[in-house]
């Protein structure tokens, strides 16, 4: 298997499925590494079709395993966001506030079951069809569009909890 | 639906900023191909040394997830042929020095350790050449043989590139210590006993580094360490180093080990003073010694350093110097010519016979000895008094120190 080329192709889409995530570089570049042993393993019991599709889902499982860890130890995440170019610097309150609805919604993703959050992820967050997500979790697409479904309407309670009265407003969207 | 200053829904907001990832965000090339060489590792590899790769690699998780059943089985596999497998310290030395690259993750944990306070680099070897690389992204390419070493700190897209002011002796150097030192070195270890790592029973094999007394655990099935533990920094302030999750003889791209700037990044270039390493390679024990009091006590007010043995005099002279003395050329040319008697320094543990240091005097006592040996052969000791004059005297004359 030529993993230079695998890993130049289709690392980057998967790593940035983990960032999202995690929202750093060091714990993103971590779920690649596991997910690309992963990916070894499986390969070598059954054909791989769709590297990317294998690798983003793996990366993104890893990231979703970090969040529980840190949900579970309270941690604080350390973002390097400002650093990767997710920070508008001509408007710091509203990136602020964009920071912090972004870790609202990892705290919440960090609540939801592995089948739920990973279906989210890949549909929701990466843009992938629930037939595209049904074939790399080994369910049909109406399964993963009632996986999506339920996901966002828990996710939209946790987020309420978190901030029953939230202070983003459309003016900047 | 939303309208201009209506509340949002939240979780589409979070959604879109969550999803809204800049397009430069992305690996850097060095990571991808670090991981292309762990896959194309872990997947030539058999087996059983693959899931051991992957598990020394950090991915113990993986792996317990994805082999499910087989873990238990590949413990026991493990475990079944380590009793039947005998092996010495030389079997590992001979498969370190086999080696043509190896990777590996150091983390520092202060004893007793402290949240949030253990600091983690990894590192590359291929050849001479070494990277080194900060959880921050910084790293640091030295390349002995082009005579070169690289800083780039990609936070602040600045490096500074050193030209070293001659070629690298054969000699253990603070970066890339342990692995060269097993290379090279004339070693040997006592056995320690087994225990298992990461699925694998390894076994354990105590030497000496210098002044550190290292654990190297390995696999009892390709000899190879899969982890090194030692305690490191003063006695007051102790700290566990754990090398972990080696990796060797993956193919690692050149890439890694170049010390070409990256576009876009501001430089700052230097020359490193030459080194007349045949002149110190000649000097003895005491006057290595007498060299690093006389610069240290210089900056400290008089005062000896506790060790002069161990990695933190470097940090230590570093951070007393301050920073405007280590933009003093001068200074620094002082410095580098220091590295000799320093790394000499590194070698006393194993190399001297009945060596001591007293550590934390000062200056000036000339009655108190700081420094001491037994040359081969002689009935007294080689000694360092608190003046820095050089000296020899009987054992009984030697402070009491604990017996190491």
């Amino acid at each position: 298997m030529d993993w230079k080329t695998i890993l130049e192709r289709d690392g980057p889409a998967a790593w940035r499925a983990a960032y999202r995530l995690v929202g750093n570089a060091a714990d993103a570049d971590d779920c690649l590494q596991e997910a690309a042993l992963a990916a070894v393993q499986l390969s070598h019991r059954e054909p791989v079709a769709n590297w990317r599709a294998l690798l983003t889902r793996l990366a993104a499982a890893r990231a979703l395993d970090r969040l529980r860890q840190r949900h579970r130890r309270r941690w604080v995440t350390t973002d390097d966001e400002q650093a990767a170019g997710f920070v508008d610097p001509h408007d710091p309150v509203h990136a602020a506030q964009l920071a912090e609805v972004r870790e609202q919604l990892r705290v919440a993703l960090a609540q939801l079951s592995q089948d739920q959050a990973t279906a989210f992820c890949l549909c929701a967050l990466e843009g992938w069809t629930y037939a595209d997500a049904g074939e790399q979790l080994h369910a049909p697409p109406n399964t993963v569009g009632v996986l999506v479904h339920r996901a966002r309407q828990r996710l939209r309670e946790l987020l309420h909890a978190i901030d029953p009265q939230p202070t983003l407003t459309r003016s900047h969207a | 639906m939303n309208t201009n200053h209506a509340p949002l829904d939240l979780l589409d907001v979070a959604e879109t900023a969550l999803r809204d990832l800049p397009e430069q965000v992305t690996p850097s090339p060095a990571t991808l191909n670090c991981i292309a060489a762990l896959a194309t590792a872990a997947e030539t590899q058999s087996p059983l040394s693959a899931a051991a790769t992957s598990a020394a690699a950090g991915w113990r998780k993986a792996v317990t997830i994805l082999l499910a059943s087989a873990a238990t089985t590949l413990v026991c596999f493990a475990l079944s042929n380590t009793a039947q497998t005998g092996f010495a310290f030389d079997d590992v030395v001979k498969a370190v020095r086999q080696a043509e690259t190896v990777f590996y993750t150091t983390v520092i944990t202060p004893k007793p350790p402290k949240t949030g306070a253990a600091t983690e680099v990894k590192t590359y070897h291929k050849g001479s050449a070494t990277r080194t690389e900060h959880r921050d992204g910084s790293y640091t390419v030295i390349d002995p043989a082009r005579q070169r070493m690289l800083s780039v700190q990609p936070g602040t897209k600045t490096a500074s590139l050193t030209h070293l002011g001659n070629k690298s002796p054969d000699r253990p150097a603070m970066g890339n210590s342990i692995i060269h030192w097993m290379q090279t070195a004339e070693t040997s270890g006592k056995a320690v006993g087994d225990k298992v790592i990461d699925g694998v029973r390894a076994r354990g094999f105590e030497a000496n580094f210098g002044p550190v007394t290292l654990t190297i655990w390995s696999n009892p099935q390709t000899k190879l360490p899969v982890a090194i533990e030692s305690e490191i920094g003063s006695a007051s302030d102790p700290s566990m180093s754990t090398m972990r999750d080696f990796v060797f003889n993956a193919p690692l791209d050149d890439a890694l080990f170049s010390t070409e700037v990256p576009a876009g990044y501001t430089v700052k270039e230097t020359q490193q003073p030459t080194i007349d390493m045949a002149a110190i390679v000649k000097l003895p024990p005491e006057e290595h010694v007498v060299r690093i009091l006389k610069f240290y006590s210089a900056l400290f007010d008089g005062a000896f350093p506790e060790r002069i043995d161990g990695p933190e005099l470097v940090s230590k002279i570093t951070s007393g110097a301050g920073q405007k003395r280590l933009e003093d050329p001068q200074f620094m040319k002082e410095f580098t010519q220091l590295s000799g008697s320093m790394g000499a320094a590194w070698t006393f543990r194993t190399s001297l016979n009945k060596f001591g240091y007293r550590g934390a005097a000062k200056e000036g006592d000339k009655d108190t000895i700081v420094f001491w040996y037994q040359p081969e052969d002689a009935e007294k000791y080689r000694v360092v008094y608190a003046d820095l004059t050089i000296g020899d005297a009987p054992a009984e004359k030697l402070p009491e120190l604990p017996t190491k």
